[in-house]
Order: structure tokens, then sequence, then C-alpha cells
């Protein structure tokens, strides 16, 4: 188990800037996890980790020794692609051993110790054949099985589960979830699925423009959103935002509607009023609203809503009928109410 | 019941019709040559000067061409084409094979630069370099030598464009897995590139033994002492001012196209596959 830690962490490729000055820290056998979206500069960050980029300022160390200049092979890291990069030609047994075999390990070993990593993922019985007459989720396994083999100081996972259906994917998910609690190896995990990231991580690293936007466990981040894009990236359905003024200790929507408010925001400032979907239910003497998609999903019912001309997303955990065009009244749990400011999107 | 599907007999016959016709243009020549060197020196142009299809069968098969052949240079010129063939296809696959990854692999100032001059290379007919090739092996004192038929044809602009192209097919994942788990730029090339391009490297050796086997102009440019001559020189020796060698000119050639044919028939099944997979990438 190591420590890892990124200081003013810069990248450029030409004038185009990727990272801007990030600072991290994962503790030993902490799983951190990286979300945001495509070209945030998640990826970059754990190539830069990895060593295959150099970085064009700031500095990174592992387990305290500074490595920002050394190549991949001097930072004892292990990395698990999206693609699972399994040479072809090699079988499951020598692409797992591949790594110890480098580093000069008798042969006697190397199949002792890939023998043990291939029990604990269950691959006992694949160790003779080639990645192509593996399955999509048998090959994620193997990838895993050969970062595992060497006891790294660093586990990277760049979006190891993003070409696999979705049953495969919570499958997978699961697993690689109870082998980091099994090892309590330090670990670095990729992903835009927040999902994976908020089911899975210690830590979650929320990233935008090559910049942290906000990091914290998982449930921090979800209900105590620094900023309106952290908070409308975390949570499926996203957190609804409905623009409007502050008047009175409420929020004003343009046609009028009034939305409750926690107080603290000054008068007449221009707010986006968050709500999550699961947190607002109908009935009682709520906002006015206007149904126009019912989609049931069995135990769930979602449903597409307009509050004063602004759309909105409201999820019941339950079977409702209602109809397009129905007119309902909609209460927002008031303690789960989030304001930002409209300008910049800050929490207020 | 009739495959709605399958084409009318009258097409069919129409289409295998005019395939015969090709395939016999392309096989008559060949089989003409075959024969022609199995002919006893009278017949061989008896069908030319009085055509008939009997006169194609000879009056009887004999092997003396083939014997009078072995009594010249041309067994010493197979043996010097073979070693200057494989000589340049084991230099040329592993100098191509590392320029093609390096133009796969690497990102360096003015590679794109390189690269066409690299493709310009094999667009510029030989003969153009000709002279200052001459001047540079005799600068070398490499005329008349081994050296001179086999280095300058070891870089091959075409071979080297086949596998970049194929390298730079292989996902840079592969690589970069590598380089986590501590191979060197070197091994990855032997460890992982190279065994996955069989197809290629089958290619590329067939094409390179082809162009040495087949050479002509340098050859006789570059090693005109008989020690040195290969066998597309010692072929073109049965024919001169005065008297031409029908006999041994067929028979030397049908042996050098027999020779020439083993290593594609060697590496056939991967050279196919090649062709195949450069089809549907």
């Amino acid at each position: 188990m190591s420590t890892m830690s990124v200081r003013s962490l810069t990248k450029s490729f030409g004038r185009t800037e990727i990272l801007r000055g990030i600072d991290l820290d994962v503790a030993a056998g902490e799983f951190v996890a990286l979300v945001g979206p495509s070209g945030c500069g998640k990826s970059t960050l754990l190539r830069l980790i990895a060593g295959l980029e150099g970085a064009s300022g700031g500095r990174i160390e592992i387990g305290g020794r500074d490595v920002t200049r050394l190549p991949p092979k001097g930072r004892d890291v292990a990395m698990v692609f999206q693609n699972y990069a399994l040479y072809p030609h090699l079988t499951v047994g020598a692409n797992m051993g591949f790594s110890l075999k480098l580093r000069g390990t008798p042969k006697r070993k190397i199949d002792a110790m890939v023998r043990e990593a291939a029990a604990v993922l269950g691959l006992d019985a694949l160790l003779e054949r080639y990645p192509g007459q593996l399955s999509g989720g048998q090959r994620q396994r193997v990838a895993t099985g050969r970062a595992i083999v060497r006891n790294p100081a660093l586990f990277l996972f760049d979006e190891p589960l993003s070409n696999l259906d979705a049953k495969l994917r919570v499958e997978m998910r699961t697993q690689i979830k109870a082998l980091h609690q099994r090892l309590q190896v330090t670990t670095i995990y990729v992903t835009h699925d927040q999902i994976e990231a908020m089911t899975m991580a210690d830590r979650v690293v929320v990233m935008r423009a090559g910049r942290i936007e906000q990091q914290g466990a998982p449930l921090e981040l979800y209900d105590r959103p620094a900023n309106a894009f952290v908070a409308g990236f975390l949570g499926s359905p996203s957190m609804n935002f409905l623009e409007g003024r502050i008047e009175g200790g409420a929020v004003a929507l343009a046609d009028g509607t009034r939305l409750p408010a926690p107080g603290g925001a000054a008068e007449g400032r221009r707010v986006l009023w968050g709500m999550r979907p699961e947190d607002i239910e109908i009935g009682g003497e709520g906002m006015p609203a206007q149904v126009e998609v019912v989609e049931p999903t069995g135990p769930d019912t979602q449903l597409a809503v307009r509050i004063g001309g602004q759309a909105a997303t409201v999820l019941l955990r339950r079977r409702a009928v209602l109809h397009p065009g129905e007119q309902i009244r909609l209460s927002p749990a008031a303690e789960r109410i989030h304001l930002f400011d409209a300008e910049t999107g800050s929490r207020l | 019941m009739t495959d709605p599907l399958a084409p009318s007999p009258l097409m069919a016959m129409l289409r295998y019709g005019l395939l015969s016709v090709l395939a016999f243009c392309v096989a008559a020549p060949l089989a003409w040559l075959c024969l022609a060197s199995l002919s006893p020196q009278s017949e061989i142009f008896q069908p030319v000067s009085d055509f008939s299809w009997s006169g194609l069968i000879p009056s009887r098969l004999t092997l003396e061409n083939y014997r009078a052949l072995m009594q010249t240079d041309f067994p010493m010129a197979a043996k010097n084409s073979a070693i200057v063939a494989l000589a340049t296809v084991v230099c040329g696959l592993v100098v191509n094979a590392m320029a093609g990854f390096a133009f796969a692999a690497f990102d360096f100032r003015g590679k794109t630069l390189l690269f066409v001059l690299v493709v310009a290379s094999f667009m510029m007919p030989f003969e153009a370099i000709v002279l200052p090739l001459y001047v540079m092996i005799r600068a070398f004192g490499w005329v008349n030598s081994y050296q001179a038929l086999i280095v300058p044809e070891i870089a091959n602009g075409m071979i080297i464009f086949l596998f970049r192209q194929f390298f730079a097919s292989i996902p840079k994942d592969y690589y970069e897995a590598a380089r986590i788990d501590g191979a060197s730029w070197g091994y990855i090339f032997l460890r992982i590139a190279l065994p996955l391009s069989w197809p290629t490297v089958a290619t590329a050796s067939l094409m390179l033994f082809l162009a040495q086997w087949d050479s002509f102009f340098w050859p006789v440019v570059a090693a005109s002492d008989p020690d040195y001559a290969v066998i597309q020189v010692a072929i073109a020796r049965n024919i001169n001012f005065e008297q031409t060698n029908w006999g041994g000119l067929f028979s030397s050639t049908n042996l050098a196209i027999v020779l020439g044919t083993i290593p594609f028939l060697l590496t056939q099944r991967l050279y196919v596959r090649s062709l195949v997979a450069g089809g549907i990438k």
C-alpha cells in the first residue's frame, strides 16, 4: 500500500491546456474515482500518474517518492486499460505473468503467483486459453489479474467497464470493489459513469475542463455539491435547476410561481433553485406543474413536468397513474433544497 | 426446387467460358515454355512456323536442355541469387520492420516529412538512382561483391510502408501496457509487435525475395564478374549476337520460375491471410 500525491500538475498539448494545476492526495489503501465529462482531463491525469505522458509542470509522488520524471516501469504501478490490452498471441497465464517474467522472476514463482491471482478472480480454468477465446467479462478479469499479480504500489483503472453490457458491468463493479476490499491496494479509477464512481469509491473527484471541481465522500458530494456542475453531474436522473430571483424569502420564477428557499440569499439575487427528482412528491399545497411525459419503470415512475414554464423531472418511488397534460401540485422536501448563484454556479 | 437466386445456366456458361479463355491466355505461354524446355532443340519452334495443336506436344520428352544447363554457370548463378535474396530478406525484415515500427509507435520531429520521403522512394524508378548508387559502391570498393547486390536492396520504402501500416493498426494500449509492465521498446518490438505481424512478415519476405530473384539491371551494372552473376543474368547469357541457345534459355527460365515459387508456397497461407486482413481493415 502506498500513498499518491499530485501537486500543481499541468499538462498541455501544444497550446491546448488539458490539466490546469491539479492537487490531489490519495491515502494508502484508498479507492479514489475520477469522474467528469469527456475531455475534462481525467484520463490524461491517470496517464501522467502512470508515466505514459510527461507532465508539463508540477510534481507526482508515489509512496513519498518523486516519480515525475521516471518512466512507467520505475513507478511500480499497474494499469487496467479500457480495451484490456491483453496480448492476443499469449495465453491467459502468459499474459498474467508477463510483468513478472520481465522482472526476472523464476518461472516456478511466476506460476505460483499467477495461479494465486487466477484463484482470486476465478480464472483457474482459463489459464491455457488465448484472449480471443474469452468473453468480455473474462477478458476484463484477466486484465485485472494481470494488474494484481505483481502486487503494485498503485492500481490505475482507465474506464475498465465501459466495453461491457449493463448487466455485466454491475457484476464486475461488485467484483472490483470486493477485490479492493480484500487487497487494500491504493486505487485510482477513471470513469465517466457517476454511478460506478458513487458505488465503488471511498472518495469521488469531479473534474471539469482540466480542474478539480470538488472531491469528497460520494454521499457528501451528492448531498452538498459545491456548485451546480457537480450537482448536475452526480445523480441519475440529474438534479432539476429552475432559474429565478430571490423575492421575499422565496424563489420567484419568471411566471410568478414561488418556490420555497432556505434563508441567507440576498434579496433580488438571480439564483438556480436545485432539487433532486426523488426529493419531490405529488400533493399538498405545493407548486403547480403540468405533466408532459410519464415513464413507468416498474418500481418507480418518472415524470417529465413543467414548473413555471421550465422543464423538470420527478422520480416517484412508487407506481402512479398520471396522464400527459394533467395538472398536479408538487411538494419539494424543504431540507433538500439547493441554491446556486445563477452567474457563477457556486453554492449559496 | 430451383434456387431463385441462382444465376441462369446461360449466364453461368458465358461467365465460365470467358474465365476459361482468360485462364488459357495466362497459362498457355507458361505451358508452352515448360514443354519447349523439355523438347529437343530442333523441335522447339516447330509449332511457331507450322502451327498445329499436335505440334505443341514434343515428339519425345527429353531432359537434355536441363543436363546441358547444369554444365554451364547457371547452378552458380542460382546459388548466388539464393544467397543474395535470402540475405536481403533477413536484413530487410530487420531494418524495414524496425523503421515501420518507429514510424507507427513514436512521435518525433520531421516524422511526416521523413515518411513522405519513404513513400516517394518507392515511387521513384530504380534506373534514376543507378548512377549515384554505382558511384557509391565503387567508392566503398564493393563492385563485384555480394555487398553490392545486397546492401542497396535492404531498405525498401514499400516494405517500410507495409510494416508501418500494420503496426499503426495495433492498438497503442498494447505498447503502453507493456511499458507499464516494464518492457523496453526493443522488447516491445520483438515480443509484442513482431509476433502479431507474421502475415506482414511473410508478405514482406516474399516481396524482398522476388525483387532480388527477378533483379537484372542492377546486378549487370554492379557485379559483371561471372562469379557474382545472378540467375536473371545467367538466363540472359543464353542470348547473344551470334547465336541464341533456346533450349538453355527456356530450361533456365523454367527453373528460375520453379525455384522462385518455393518461397511463395512456403508462406502462401500467411500471405493470403495478410491480403485478406488488409482488405477488411
